[in-house]
């Protein structure tokens, strides 16, 4: 609804009455004693609480903060792909990996941010060589951080050892050994193939890294031995209820007489075995010590590749030479063992297998009944 | 603070006439109008230098006077008309039907004035002085929504106090 709706007259009456407005001279007059009510109260100056203080103070902190995380947060990411050398690289390893480090409480996560730091240190390197800016410096700070975090790692993983974790310190030490066993490959690649300026940078973290993995290749070649001694001694275990199983079945089983040489048999058959074994243990050395030796020859020589390939093998016989001998002497004390107790229960068999045609269960059972008597006895 | 008195002299000069008229329309008598509209800015001022905050200052002016007219009509009221003629009061003739006569388009606004409370502000400031509905509402306290209904049924008894004129 429009005030034309009433009457168009309206309209120009409003427009009329809008016509009355004070003089010039009230206007001035009323100016004037306004100025001087102005002049007589001033305006103060805007009085703030002190709420509004700590709210104005909370939202400025809050703000700060905001940019100040936003800019450290920004920062920290961006470092975290930076390499030795580059601007952002201090705060990579400076304050990501410390704090890192730092938020690692127990000894295993310890160990295995040392290792992972060690490790992002190789990759640096290898980054580095690829692109050809490995200089004497960066070769020098990637050489000296792997030193210190594999160094670190070790402490924390005999830690662990000394807290009676041994397995999961072989565990994590075999790990990190097959993961170095991986940078060295990749950085014998890039040494066979990178410019000859940065190559002898490169030979020299490759050597680096190389008595890194012959440090740890120890220690897990010493935990590999106690593992494969372990497991060798339950092979020998199971080896042995085997055999004695079979001389059990064969002193069972009265009319078979073969299958009872053939129990008596296969003691003498491992026993051989495990002499052969032993004896060729030696000679697995000497190929793993040749092996080796050729590996040096080739290293020295410069010939990176040539030099990993013998330098896995030699580690593998080495390996092999280990197991073997430690394998056989359980073997054989195990084998004696039974084979002195088949002997006896042989005399056993021939006479029940003389005496009755019974079934095999019976003179199964008949058996033990008749070894546990004879060994009260 | 020079600002603030810049700002508040602009606006006296800007709001003075219109709030001249404003005062015209509700006491009918332009020498208390111009007392009033003086009044407003003064303690309009004082608000102001006291550090308060103003968003409108033209809906806060328009407030101020008419709580300055009210307060006026019940200092009226509170005094008796035998009391104000002995003081020497003279009431003469009605003052609201004599302005009118002085003015063009007098019924028309006399209309309106005889509007009922709520309406007659809301249709003065829309179709008077050309306010907005946010305006109206600052000026006034009362809801937009409000304000609405009270222009749309002010100009429904407008139009039909002009029917029956």
């Amino acid at each position: 609804m429009e005030t034309n709706d009433i009457n168009p007259q309206f309209n120009t009456a409003v427009a009329d009455f809008k016509k009355v407005s004070l003089t010039t001279a009230e206007k001035a007059r009323m100016r004037r004693i306004l100025m001087a009510h102005m002049n007589a109260h001033p305006a103060a100056a805007p009085i703030v609480s002190p709420i509004s203080h700590w709210i104005l103070f909370a939202t400025r902190t809050a703000s700060v903060s905001f940019v100040a995380l936003f800019a450290i947060l920004g920062s920290s990411y961006a470092a975290s792909g930076s390499l030795p050398g580059q601007t952002l690289y201090p705060i990579k390893v400076g304050i990501n990996e410390r704090v890192e480090s730092l938020l690692a409480v127990t000894p295993e996560a310890s160990a295995e941010v040392s290792l992972k730091h060690a490790l992002t240190r190789l990759d640096e390197a290898e980054q580095l060589a690829q692109t050809g800016a490995l200089d004497a410096s960066t070769n020098a700070t990637v050489r000296a951080r792997i030193a210190d975090d594999v160094a670190r790692a070790n402490k924390q993983i005999d830690s662990l050892s000394s807290k009676g974790r041994g397995s999961d310190a072989s565990l994590m030490r075999d790990s990190f050994e097959q993961k170095l066993d991986d940078s060295f490959g990749r950085f014998v690649g890039i040494a066979a193939t990178s410019s000859s300026t940065s190559m002898p940078l490169v030979a020299d973290i490759a050597r680096d890294v190389k008595s890194r993995i012959d440090d740890t290749s120890r220690k897990t070649i010493r935990a590999e031995k106690a593992k494969v001694a372990k497991a060798t001694k339950t092979d020998a275990e199971a080896s042995a209820r085997t055999a004695r199983d079979a001389a059990v079945l064969a002193i069972g089983a009265a009319p078979a007489a073969e299958s009872s040489r053939s129990a008596k048999a296969a003691p003498t058959l491992m026993m051989a075995t495990a002499m052969t074994m032993s004896a060729s243990a030696p000679a697995v050395a000497s190929e793993a010590q040749k092996l080796l030796d050729q590996g040096n020859k080739k290293f020295s020589e410069g010939k990176f590749a040539e030099a990993y390939a013998l330098f896995k093998n030699a580690e593998r016989t080495a390996r092999d030479e280990a197991r073997l001998r430690d394998l056989a002497p359980d073997i054989r004390g195990l084998i004696e063992q039974k084979a002195e107790g088949s002997h006896s229960n042989d005399d056993e068999d021939d006479d029940s297998s003389s005496g009755s045609g019974s079934s095999r269960d019976d003179s199964h059972s008949g058996n033990r009944d008749s070894r546990s008597g004879r060994s009260e006895d | 603070m020079e600002d603030l008195q810049s700002t508040f002299l602009r606006a006296h000069e800007e709001h003075a006439d219109a709030l001249y008229r404003y005062g015209i329309f509700k006491v009918s008598d332009r020498e208390l109008s111009r007392d009033l509209v003086q009044e407003c800015f003064m303690k309009t001022w004082e608000y102001l230098a006291r550090g308060n905050k103003v968003d409108n200052l033209k809906a806060f002016l328009y407030k101020t006077l008419n709580h300055l007219v009210i307060d006026h009509y019940r200092k009226k009221k509170a005094v008796s008309l035998d009391q104000m003629q002995d003081e020497g009061f003279d009431p003469g003739v009605d003052e609201r039907s004599s302005m009118f006569d002085k003015i063009d388009g007098r019924y028309a606004l006399e209309l309106v004035n005889k509007l009922e409370h709520p309406y007659r502000d809301a249709v003065y400031m829309r179709y008077v002085e050309n306010f907005s509905l946010r305006e109206i509402s600052d000026a006034t306290g009362e809801a937009e929504n409000t304000i609405a209904v009270h222009v749309h049924r002010g100009l429904k008894k407008l139009k039909e106090l002009y029917g029956n004129k």
